[in-house]
């Protein structure tokens, strides 16, 4: 099956996002917490532009972070890599990545390498709004 | 149902891989995967796609990477051929998984769990991986 492409409004404009340039990462704040929509792949192709972007947001905000990947239907290693390298950054800073979005397939990938143990996962990004405190 | 072939000459171009994947959507739906099973052997093929442009050709775009995509009636067999340096031979499954922060090493375990069988050669100076996810 085709990945879905997206449709509506283009997401820029929905709820202040704001487009990082390197990769398309969007990206508002809420409650002090960094609110990340990563892209519809995560690959090799965008894995160093894509950490990079991460850690500048962490490293420009306290450190809490909730990835929403809704939109996100592929990734592979390399994807997997942007996140762990951003979940170190994060808890260097005490804070924390949670994980909210996740479609079944991509939650099969976590569960094979084992990272949704390291990972806190939530249905939604009120769920983890609220995690965080 | 005789079987069928698909050859694709691409390069070791990670953004090539993007338009790939889509397309192994497809090819996998076609040959009857739904869409978990799908994922699994696209993002299987990615991995040893991704390997042979990070270790056959240490990351040097433009280099040549075929791919046979052959469909029985009973099985999908993907063969990739490079003409980079020898490969690390694969680990026997199951693949161990690296530290849990580690930021590299799961390729492997992925294409090891996610295909039922694999095999690795040396020919006529490149590397010849092949594949196969069971239909049945």
């Amino acid at each position: 099956m085709p990945p879905q492409a997206h449709v509506g409004p283009p997401l820029t404009q929905q709820r202040n996002y704001r487009r990082n340039d390197k990769v398309n990462l969007e990206h508002r704040t809420q409650d002090g917490v960094d609110i990340v929509k990563l892209p519809e792949r995560l690959m090799m192709a965008d894995a160093a532009d894509a950490r990079s972007s991460l850690k500048d947001i962490i490293n420009q905000g306290r450190g809490k972070l909730i990835l929403d990947l809704t939109n996100t239907a592929f990734m592979d290693s390399s994807g997997l890599a942007v996140l762990v390298s951003g979940l170190q950054a994060a808890r260097k800073r005490d804070g924390d990545i949670y994980l909210v979005g996740m479609s079944n397939t991509v939650r099969a990938l976590f569960e094979l390498t084992r990272l949704h143990t390291v990972f806190q996962i939530y249905d939604n990004e009120p769920g983890a709004l609220r995690a965080f405190g | 149902m005789a079987s069928n072939q698909t050859h694709l000459q691409i390069h070791s171009d990670p953004t090539e891989m993007a338009k790939l994947q889509a397309m192994l959507l497809g090819w996998c739906g076609e040959a009857g995967l739904d869409e978990l099973a799908a994922f699994k052997l696209t993002c299987a093929v990615v991995e040893a796609l991704n390997n042979c442009i990070e270790h056959a050709y240490g990351g040097e775009p433009g280099k040549p990477i075929d791919l046979l995509w052959t469909r029985s009636p009973d099985a999908v067999a993907i063969e990739i051929r490079d003409q980079g340096r020898p490969m690390p031979v694969p680990p026997l499954a199951p693949s161990p998984l690296p530290a849990s922060d580690a930021e590299s090493g799961r390729g492997w375990h992925i294409i090891r769990e996610w295909t039922d069988t694999v095999s690795y050669a040396r020919e006529n100076g490149g590397n010849v991986l092949i594949l196969t996810r069971r239909l049945t």
